[in-house]
């Protein structure tokens, strides 16, 4: 017992961290469950069996079915909505499954450098036009770097790139430098537009990422609608600056929002005045009070109004009721930063921002932004430049708001909502209060993706219905059951005793693999799932060639601790070598693959670490115990 | 109970009969793609596919009937899983704009009766397909070079050699029955794609663990007995570890077969190609890469391993029991 006590320990702790790690996959799916029995869609099929409407024509039909989904999902919202935190925390922590088995969108984005090179040029003449041309032939037929071929066919025509670009006086190198680096934030840039779109479309997890240097994927969970999300994507950016509604207007109107939603007839019994103070009130009783201001913080001191992550859903619902909008004046307009605040707890807090509907200026007229240290405060700053018609009415804009806020806002997400202090002449403005160079950056990012739109193709597209992936679902784990079963049972009836252990590690062992899958956030496949049944089949090989040894060992006569020992010990080599090598291929698979290929690998990798566990140290320790309780034989077949 | 009770079967001296198999199969395979070329999935030449469901079901005539009106007549058509799914491929288009959108609105218009719905829809642009390819192609050569290394690290170069080659033959074969078995079987719908990619890759790993296990036994028999004839050790490790062969190969090919069956469009090639990669990769460990270590000895090191007149061709082992059966 005591030589094993160390590997009992971590087979327990292995099973214990394993449990750690799926219990919020299991969780996710008690709340989707919840949710699905509380949604409108079951109610509404069984009132629809009491009530058909027959006369009802068509075009009216769909319409009238969605409002009624929609009144039978009140339960579902306000079950959503008391556990958000909860249901969303658990979501982030679950097995993902992968865009093929939930369906979704999966883009490939790549930003048009040779487009951008036309679009960045001055002085365009006909030998421009040539050059471009060969330029965009060398990219499409040699797969070619534009900058590169760029450089190249000015040189083939001796002419300098500063004719072009940058300033006269540039010479060839300096100008390279400068269009590589513009390369590089147009990729930033288009980056950025699109994050901020899909984050107010709504689709709960997207992802993003950038993928080598001009291209990026964008993924989008349970989205179909092909149109719409190709004009999300490539739809030009629209910058707008925007006045700051004034703070007292602003609390009153709240005020007047909180008070309409604490006069609804469910909460009348908060009504009455008799309570405690403010100060003494339990947060249920103040939710009750002011449901309104419970959800939307408000900071006494600096003014600003802040909502937490997971209830913007409820917040945008709220502002959308009847009741609700008539107290709300018709040139508001509710926006939240872009970015939330996180606070120590973790739990993100966005920035809600009340302008005027009418924009004072479009972010057409900036021509630069940069990210800049001031020398004189040693802070970082933004330096933006607006060409000449955007500076005179600049000029005019600033000069009579001075001291109000102006909301620098792209595509319905505020970035920054600075101070006007003086009135800006000549078109340069700084804008300072970043808390770090890399918000400053993010900034002047955003200010220049009015000025030069970055022209992204979509070069890949993947669309998966949700049918189908409910099929593959239903596939892999027929297949896999199937298939299961099939070896369990072999091994029960080739190996009999030793066999029924097998099983057990092999149970053990998918539990392990979806485990490790849970604690490196990983994702589920098609071929993930195909990987998880491949690697079973293959994770029986270590046992069977231990027991084989076993076999061989007593056929010589040893004893059958020996035969036990000398077969473990014997068969390892073997197993070492074989898997090493499987793990290789697995990790340039990886490396490799994209999306779906990836899971496989990944399932594949972390399924040969987790089987040469179960099957050499938990049947080991099996064994071990076995004899020490006085087992003579144990049958291997 | 035991499936295979100790065997002593020539393995090697075949091994000159199971070279002729082996290239036949090679060839054919190569013969049938240099004539009908392989199929590529279209993440790797680019293009635009979609699969649609019909309820009820439409014959692919009156699909492509239909879609002739809008100068797609010309796409590839053909059933997906089952018979009321269409796999539509079109013709990589100069233009950026997806044309599912059309197509589907063309088909709604002509069958206002039927419900279609959208199960799959990609589209590739034609520089991506190109990386892929190169992507692929890269993989499977690192892979079988950090095999070289190893192996020729943990056993001897020749060994490694062996290995490598028995791969080679491998994926060979694999991709000939993929080209035949995608010419005279259209509904398995064999396409080289990344998953069939992925496939060959882990043909790779299973195979390699195979002729792994042979040779570590051969390491560990060579050890015991010093001197012995080369062919005669390795007929005994061959037929040593026969059983646990036969079990894990067994096992692998009834849940790769379940796979085929039951595992549904997306996984089809993948449990293709790996249910053949798994018969040649069992088969190419003792054939192959063990046969070369044998004919590299022969022919390049001019070792002597003619068997004597008496010899058996495997290398016999008394087990302490059988001996003690035997005297009493």
């Amino acid at each position: 017992m005591r030589k094993n006590r160390f590997r009992i320990i971590l087979i327990i702790a292995a099973i214990a961290l394993t449990l750690y790690y799926l219990y919020p996959t299991y969780q996710s799916g008690a709340y989707n469950k919840k949710l699905e029995q509380l949604s409108g869609t079951p109610k509404l099929l069984v009132y629809l069996k009491a009530h058909p409407m027959t006369s009802m024509p068509d075009s009216l039909r769909q319409e009238y079915l969605d409002s009624l989904e929609q009144v039978f999902s009140a339960d579902s919202l306000r079950y959503y909505d008391a556990h958000a935190k909860e249901i969303n925390s658990v979501k982030l922590k679950r097995i993902k499954l992968g865009l093929d088995l939930q369906g979704g969108m999966h883009i490939v984005l790549q930003v048009n450098v040779v487009k951008m090179l036309e679009d960045m040029a001055k002085n365009k003449d006909q030998t421009f036009d040539d050059i471009m041309k060969q330029v965009s032939s060398e990219v499409k037929n040699n797969n070619a770097d534009p900058l590169t071929a760029l450089e190249q066919a000015c040189a083939s025509r001796n002419i300098r790139l500063s004719r072009y670009y940058g300033d006269i006086r540039d010479d060839n190198s300096q100008v390279m430098s400068y269009l590589t680096e513009q390369t590089k934030t147009a990729v930033d840039r288009a980056m950025e537009i699109v994050r901020n779109r899909v984050d107010q479309y709504g689709v709960s997890e997207p992802s993003i990422q950038k993928q080598g240097s001009t291209r990026f994927i964008v993924e989008l969970p349970g989205v179909s609608n092909e149109a719409e999300v190709r004009e999300l994507l490539q739809g030009t950016a629209l910058l707008e600056f925007k006045l700051l509604q004034p703070e007292n207007v602003v609390v009153k109107v709240f005020q007047a929002i909180d008070n309409v939603m604490a006069g609804q007839p469910d909460s009348l019994a908060s009504n009455d005045t008799t309570s405690s103070s403010d100060s003494t009130m339990t947060a249920a009783q103040f939710a009750k009070k002011h449901p309104f201001f419970s959800l939307v913080r408000v900071n006494s001191q600096t003014g600003d109004a802040y909502v937490a992550g997971t209830d913007k859903d409820q917040f945008e619902r709220i502002i959308e009721r009847p009741d609700v909008k008539r107290v709300i004046p018709s040139n508001f307009q509710f926006l939240f930063s872009a970015r939330p605040q996180v606070t120590a707890q973790g739990q993100h807090y966005y920035g809600l921002y009340v302008v005027n509907k009418t924009p004072l200026l479009t972010g057409s007229v900036v021509t630069n932004a940069q990210a800049q240290i001031d020398p004189t405060s040693n802070s970082p700053v933004v330096n933006m430049t607006m060409n000449s018609e955007g500076s005179r009415e600049w000029a005019q804009i600033t000069g009579a708001n001075i001291g109000k806020r102006v909301a620098i806002e792209l595509d319905n997400a505020v970035y920054s909502a600075p101070v006007v202090r003086t009135k800006i002449s000549g078109g340069s403005s700084q804008i300072s209060g970043m808390a770090n160079m890399d918000e400053a950056n993010l900034l002047a990012i955003v200010l220049r993706a009015g000025a030069l739109p970055a022209p992204v193709d979509i070069v890949e597209e993947r669309n998966v219905g949700p049918s189908l992936g409910a099929d593959s679902i239903r596939n892999g784990i027929t297949s896999g059951v199937i298939g299961i079963a099939l070896i369990i049972l072999f091994m029960g009836f080739y190996y009999r005793t030793g066999g029924v252990l097998a099983d057990f590690a092999l149970l053990i062992n998918i539990f392990f693999i979806l485990g490790v899958l849970a604690a490196f956030h990983g994702t589920l496949t098609m071929p993930g799932i195909a990987g998880m049944i491949l690697t079973i089949a293959v994770a029986v090989d270590a046992n069977v060639l231990i027991y084989e040894r076993i076999r061989e060992e007593m056929a010589t006569g040893k004893t059958l601790r020996a035969s036990i020992d000398q077969g473990y010990s014997k068969a390892f080599t073997a197993i070492f070598d074989a898997n090493i090598i499987s793990l290789f291929t697995g990790a340039i698979l990886y490396q490799f693959g994209t999306g779906p290929v990836q899971g496989f690998a990944l399932t594949l990798m972390i399924g040969i670490v987790a089987s040469l566990f179960s099957a050499i140290v938990i049947t080991r320790v099996i064994f071990d115990i076995m004899i020490e309780r006085g087992a003579t034989s144990i049958n291997f077949g | 109970m035991r499936f295979f009770p100790r065997t002593n079967i020539d393995f090697i001296g075949k091994r000159h009969i199971w070279y002729m198999v082996s290239s036949s199969l090679i060839l054919i395979g190569l013969i049938t793609i240099a004539i009908r070329g392989l199929n590529y999935g279209i993440g790797f030449v680019g293009g635009e596919e979609l699969t649609l469901q019909f309820t009820p079901a439409l014959g692919i005539g009156e699909v492509r009937s239909a879609m002739n009106k809008i100068g797609q007549g010309d796409s590839q058509i053909k059933t997906f899983g089952s018979a009321n799914q269409l796999l539509i491929r079109v013709k990589a288009s100069q233009s950026k704009a997806s044309t599912s959108q059309e197509i589907i609105g063309q088909l709604k218009s002509s069958f206002p009766n039927t419900r279609i719905t959208l199960m799959q829809d990609d589209r590739i642009g034609p520089e991506i397909g190109q990386e892929l390819r190169r992507d692929a192609v890269i993989a499977i050569f690192y892979s079988l070079i950090a095999i070289l290394i190893y192996v020729s690290l943990r056993f001897q170069f020749i060994y490694a050699v062996g290995a490598v080659i028995a791969l080679f033959h491998d994926v060979l074969i694999t991709l000939g029955a993929v080209a035949i078995f995608g010419w005279f079987v259209p509904w398995l719908n064999l396409q080289i794609d990344q998953t069939m990619v992925a496939a060959f890759l882990t043909l790779v790993g299973y195979s390699m663990n195979d002729t792994v296990v042979i040779f570590d036994r051969i390491r560990e028999n060579l050890k015991i007995y010093k001197g012995e004839n080369l062919i005669r050790v390795m007929n005994r490790s061959i037929n040593d570890t026969l059983s646990r062969t036969i079990i894990t190969s067994g096992t692998a090919f009834a849940v790769l077969l379940v796979l085929l069956i039951f595992g549904g469009e997306v996984t089809r090639g993948f449990a293709f190609a790996m249910l053949v990669g798994v018969v040649t990769g069992t088969y190419s460990s003792i054939y192959v890469a063990s046969s070369i270590v044998v004919d590299y000895n022969v022919y390049l090191k001019k070792a002597d391993l003619k068997l004597g007149e008496k010899q058996s061709p495997v290398l016999e082992i008394e087990r302490p029991y059988e001996a003690a059966a035997k005297r009493a």
